[in-house]
């Protein structure tokens, strides 16, 4: 196994499935990661993000609470919405309104325009891009599918065949 | 059939922990505030742009009101609503207890009542009306006198 999607409890509701990544050999999420790379220095805004995850997770990933478009067309790579008065990004990939999968992110230093611009930005996004080609290749394979109601990824979740 | 494995974050647990009550339900308020501006929107036809052209805003702003993360005035609610001709507490209904507000108008003779109601947004839009017909026997229109 390369990395495994894992289903976040806290988050997960009735409008929105949401999943985060696990490497393999780590035992923490790359959102874990996240969280620990930026609570000393923005607390109040993971606090901020906590809550938006929830209510995400019972009212549905609404398109007008992400900036799409931040990876390739069509990859679904996109972030949660910031704007000017916040310091952190958080990538995602996002599955309609009804699936998301988080993945990691970091400070957005004011002085840049796009994320290629900031070296940990880049890292980030383009993990979530080559994150987001490997699933969409194992949905077109059929190793993995959607439920019935279209909310949870079902199928081999071992990515073991991921470079 | 494979489902995830289900993953609980002692990080988020004690992110949870921390956040008080108040501030939770400021941001809960802001991301509910988002999805009835946009309902109300959709359900008038106007989009991001229209809505900054009523307003004379630029297309960003309306990108922040509808992100969740916004924290209004007054003065921009009041705004907002007046583009949008609807109430300034409009904004802060639940769309299902706007819908259950309705006008109703009964017609009776004497042995039934028939009871039209329109609901809320037909008001708005002519074309929308969503007008319900029932019966009712002569007893229950007592009772809604």
């Amino acid at each position: 196994m390369k990395y495994e999607i894992v289903n976040l409890q806290e988050y997960s509701g009735d409008g929105c499935t949401i999943y985060t990544i696990i490497w393999e050999n780590d035992s923490e999420s790359i959102y874990d990661k996240f969280i620990e790379e930026n609570d000393s220095s923005f607390p109040d805004e993971l606090n901020e993000l906590d809550v938006r995850l929830e209510v995400i997770g019972k009212k549905g990933a609404r398109e007008q609470w992400f900036k799409t478009k931040e990876g390739s067309p069509g990859d679904l790579v996109c972030a949660l919405y910031d704007d000017d008065e916040r310091n952190l990004r958080l990538y995602c990939i996002r599955f309609g309104s009804v699936a998301v999968i988080i993945g990691g992110g970091g400070p957005k230093p004011a002085n840049i325009k796009t994320w290629q611009d900031d070296p940990k930005l880049s890292a980030e996004v383009r993990a979530m891009i080559r994150l987001s080609k490997h699933i969409f290749q194992r949905l077109k394979d059929g190793n993995l599918y959607w439920s019935q109601d279209g909310k949870e990824l079902l199928g081999d979740l071992d990515m073991s065949d991921y470079e | 059939m494979n489902k995830a494995r289900v993953y609980t974050s002692n990080r988020i647990k004690k992110i949870r922990n921390r956040i008080s009550e108040v501030d939770r339900q400021k941001i809960q308020n802001k991301m509910n505030l988002s999805i009835r501006l946009y309902d109300l929107m959709k359900a008038r036809n106007i989009n991001n742009t229209r809505l900054a052209e009523l307003l004379n805003k630029n297309n960003s702003e309306v990108t922040r009101w509808l992100s969740g993360t916004h924290n209004f005035t007054t003065d921009s609610l009041t705004e907002i609503a007046c583009a949008l001709n609807i109430k300034l507490g409009d904004l802060f209904v639940s769309p299902s207890r706007v819908a259950s507000r309705a006008q109703i108008t009964l017609v009776t003779d004497n042995s039934a009542c028939r009871v039209y109601y329109r609901e809320e947004n037909s008001k708005y839009n002519p074309y929308q009306f969503n007008i319900i017909e029932r019966t009712h026997s002569i007893d229950e229109r007592k009772i809604t006198r």
